[in-house]
């Protein structure tokens, strides 16, 4: 078993409590907050699988543009789920 | 005040970045040409093998391989008109040049052909590189099925039709391998993943820009009348969080231009490097959202989203301008990616290759990158000013 397998094992386990976590969370701030750090987990998944451009795209279009327009979206409407 | 302290370091990076990335085509090769002996004995070998093909191709009826054979003689003559500069330039990786020439030889319709260059010096070297067990360039590499090569060359007194048929039939490649043995030298696009997203599939990628457009434009029009009620009653420098930490407003002063530099790199070396219009787009857009998150832009944002419309419009006609130019051929064909053309074809090994290389590929690039960065940052832009709290309404920023 090599570190890089390790290393996938470990990511693809937290890549599922973060988006298990994004969908159960009440409070919403944190749920889109959790769901980034899916996106930037997953940026290091598809680099370690030869994937850097899809790297990039995961890394600027989950973890910022997306996160920005939830969390403009969540100031719009309200914070909590009820 | 701020943000235009942003843009000139922005600015600042652009053009050190521009002189760094200019100065070594500018400057003359440091590098000794090798000896003119040299150069004369290659150039003889390219005369020898044009040659050869030249009166191969009279033996062949079908016109789409006498075409074919037709491309690689014309490859065959511009590599030969680079031999002193490849040599000047790879001195230390000669064999990256061996390669390319090998990788010719040894590719599709040429792979039959080569029982005639039996004896010559690119199948020896070929023959070298295969036995050394040095991995080969994916061009370079034994095609499919050899016992059907070795039929097929068995009998070398006539190259006819049907061979070639056979050869084709007999190596039941898929897409993906045709791409990764051919993209680099048909394109001239050393990032594979580019020359399928700009030239082979270029028309999908034109439906998405489109769907980008579109997307833009509906969610325009539905903060329309939002952000023209908002215009009157505005609270100017209250905005989105009253009060930005000083931590963030300054990092972001100094992150912006990076990332927007990084962007921008992103879209130009998307032929070379990882990357390409669509990531290096977003990229820039990220960082259009770091200033707004910092509330480096805390006035109205109609002239903004002005420009930044003009510019996504311009930039999507740019790309359907691109697509018509090569239309004497078919729409979006890579005109330019012509041997001895201003964007010409450079089919080395996995990292070299210009900036002006592979054609329209880095013109509908630079369209896309600048139309992706342009629509998010309108729909960044207008969200953000939407979200603001109209005079009286505010309550608890938190």
């Amino acid at each position: 078993m090599t570190l890089t397998s390790i290393l996938f094992i470990i990511l693809s386990v937290v890549i599922l409590i973060a988006g298990v976590a994004s969908m159960l969370l009440r409070d919403l701030l944190a749920s889109v907050i959790s769901f980034a750090v899916l996106s930037l987990l997953l940026t290091i998944v598809f680099f370690l699988l030869n994937a850097p451009d899809v790297a990039i795209a995961e890394a600027s279009i989950g973890a910022a543009l997306t996160t920005v327009i939830f969390i403009i979206s969540i100031k719009l409407t309200r914070r909590r789920e009820e | 005040m701020k943000i235009r302290i942003a843009s000139f370091i922005a600015l600042l990076f652009i053009l050190g970045f521009l002189f760094v990335s200019i100065l070594p085509q500018v400057l003359p090769p440091s590098v000794e040409l090798p000896p003119q002996g040299e150069i004369d004995e290659w150039v003889n070998t390219f005369d020898m093998e044009i040659n050869r093909l030249g009166t191969a191709v009279k033996g062949i009826e079908n016109e789409r391989t006498i075409s074919f054979v037709k491309n690689r003689i014309s490859l065959l003559e511009s590599a030969k008109q680079r031999i002193p500069e490849w040599h000047s330039k790879y001195q230390g990786e000669a064999m990256k040049f061996y390669r390319y020439v090998a990788g010719l030889v040894g590719s599709e319709v040429l792979r039959p052909l080569s029982g005639e260059f039996e004896g010559s010096v690119l199948v020896r070297n070929l023959e070298i590189y295969r036995k050394s067990g040095v991995k080969l360039h994916p061009v370079g590499q034994p095609l499919g099925n050899e016992d059907i090569f070795k039929t097929a060359t068995a009998d070398k007194t006539s190259i006819s039709e049907d061979k070639i048929y056979q050869v084709y039939k007999g190596n039941s490649y898929t897409m993906d391998d045709y791409f990764l043995r051919n993209g680099q030298v048909e394109t001239g696009s050393n990032n594979i993943v580019t020359s399928v997203v700009f030239d082979y599939r270029a028309f999908d990628t034109l439906g998405e820009g489109t769907v980008l457009f579109i997307a833009v434009s509906s969610i325009s029009m539905l903060l329309f009348q939002i952000l023209k009620r908002k215009k009157k009653g505005i609270v100017e420098k209250k905005a989105f969080s009253p009060d930005v930490s000083r931590i963030i407003a300054y990092s972001a002063l100094f992150l912006f231009p990076l990332i927007i530099v990084f962007g921008a790199y992103l879209v130009v070396h998307g032929h070379l490097t990882p990357g390409g219009g669509f990531q290096g787009g977003a990229v820039m857009a990220s960082g259009t959202a770091l200033i707004l998150v910092a509330a480096l832009i805390a006035r109205d944002s109609k002239m903004t989203r002005k420009i930044l419309s003009v510019f996504e419009s311009l930039a999507l006609t740019i790309f359907i301008c691109m697509g018509f130019a090569g239309m004497a051929t078919a729409f979006l064909y890579n005109f330019l990616a012509t041997p001895n053309g201003a964007f010409n074809t450079v089919a080395l090994g996995s990292n070299a290759g210009d900036i002006t290389s592979a054609g329209i590929l880095p013109i509908l690039s630079l369209a896309v990158g600048i139309e992706v960065f342009c629509g998010i940052s309108i729909i960044l832009v207008s969200l953000f000013h939407a979200s603001k709290p109209d005079k009286g309404e505010i309550t608890d920023a938190s």
